[in-house]
């Protein structure tokens, strides 16, 4: 599974090592069954603690289920489902850069 | 396979000139076994015992034709082996009078094929592979990547961990099967080691981490590989499952199939199979140019 950080990106690691993993599930590369954290950890020379904060956030989205015992899963289908997730969190970051919260997003979501 | 077409006929042509050159003054059947004490015990049909040496090395140069060192040993082995043969029956009326062999004679027939695996791997590259052009990522300057893989063999795992029961069991309840605990227990470790590995490629090169425990971690450095690149093997092709082969030429087999190999500057090559190889000969490939 290939796993890519952005180059500068101000967001705090764990959300950086999310977003590859998110990339990598949407285009596909993520195998079913994921390396354990500390694996991923070691890949990326970061905390293990910080990966296993990405992977939960990966899980609250929907993306991923934890089985005890039996790993980290890629829930089928999230690859189409973490592509949005994926463009959903691009137009919150830029309609927060433009002064709009997410309040009004919502609000034009709302009225389409 | 064509470098290997005159040492392989230069070899054949010795084989078979030993035995014929002094062809009327060798006994029939001849001695071709011997005892732990030197004493010849066994004896093969004249043809037979002379033209033994010539078909292992054919079927051996056809075999092992893309591992020069293997090559080189056997070719060493056969002509020892040949040399003996013809020397110990010379000017003998039976083979049961054949020469004894002396204490030496063993430790030759070790030393000697190793002895040409060493040059073969001293005097041989393994330049036979045709390199595909070098596949790599658009990685834009900045962006970090890395690469996360594993391959697992359920075969090998369960057939390791089976080997540890026994073992383990047979060490506490003792009995005949007692003695062989150790060795039960060192095999089974080492094929639980082969059985599940897990490869991570980063800007620090590449590392592997064998078996459950993912220890111990075998690394290499960006530097000291030239070009990675993916070929797909089978173990029929490397001799089997496991760590295979000998170092420059070695591949870890844990499943037919896609391979992620690394070509090293002496032209040597390690090949791992392991799942999504392609991204990961990619990877290394961009990072190196880097």
């Amino acid at each position: 599974m290939l796993l890519i950080l952005e180059a500068e990106d101000p967001r705090p690691l764990h959300e950086q090592v999310a977003a590859a993993l998110r990339r990598a599930i949407a285009d596909g590369s993520a195998p079913e069954r994921l390396p354990p954290a500390r694996d991923l950890a070691a890949a990326f020379d970061v905390n293990p603690n910080t990966v296993l904060r990405a992977l939960r956030e990966l899980r609250d989205e929907g993306l991923l289920e934890f089985r005890r015992g039996r790993g980290i899963r890629v829930i089928p289908g999230a690859d189409r489902r973490g592509e949005f997730i994926d463009r959903v969190r691009e137009l919150v970051r830029d309609a927060e850069k433009a002064g709009h919260t997410r309040a009004d997003l919502m609000t034009m979501i709302e009225e389409m | 396979m064509k470098r290997l077409l005159i040492p392989g006929a230069v070899v054949a042509l010795a084989l078979a000139a030993l035995p014929a050159v002094w062809w009327g003054r060798l006994p029939d059947p001849l001695a071709s076994h011997w005892n732990a004490a030197g004493e010849p015990d066994g004896s093969l049909s004249k043809a037979a015992a002379l033209a033994l040496p010539l078909v292992i090395w054919i079927a051996g140069v056809l075999l092992s034709r893309k591992n020069p060192p293997i090559v080189a040993g056997l070719g060493f082995l056969v002509l020892a082996l040949q040399g003996m043969t013809v020397w110990a029956n010379l000017d003998r009326a039976d083979w049961q009078d054949a020469r004894h062999l002396p204490v030496w004679m063993p430790v030759l027939l070790v030393a000697l094929p190793l002895l040409g695996g060493w040059l073969g791997l001293r005097f041989t590259t393994f330049r036979d592979v045709p390199s595909d052009p070098v596949e790599t990522l658009d990685l834009p300057a900045g962006e970090r990547a890395v690469w996360v893989a594993r391959c697992t063999s359920p075969v090998l795992l369960a057939v390791g961990f089976l080997c540890l029961l026994g073992g383990a069991v047979s060490l506490l309840l003792g009995g005949s099967a007692g003695p062989l605990s150790p060795v039960l227990l060192l095999v089974g470790l080492l094929v639980v080691l082969l059985g599940t590995i897990r490869v991570q490629v980063s800007e620090r090169g590449i590392a592997v981490a064998y078996g459950p425990w993912a220890f111990p971690v075998w690394r290499k450095g960006l530097t000291k590989i030239t070009a990675a690149r993916t070929e797909e093997l089978r173990p029929s092709q490397v001799g089997g499952w496991g760590l295979r082969g000998l170092p420059g030429r070695a591949t870890l087999m844990l499943r037919g199939g896609e391979c992620l190999v690394l070509e090293y500057p002496n032209g040597g090559r390690f090949a791992i199979s392991v799942d999504g190889a392609a991204d990961g000969a990619a990877l290394l490939n961009t990072l190196k140019a880097r």
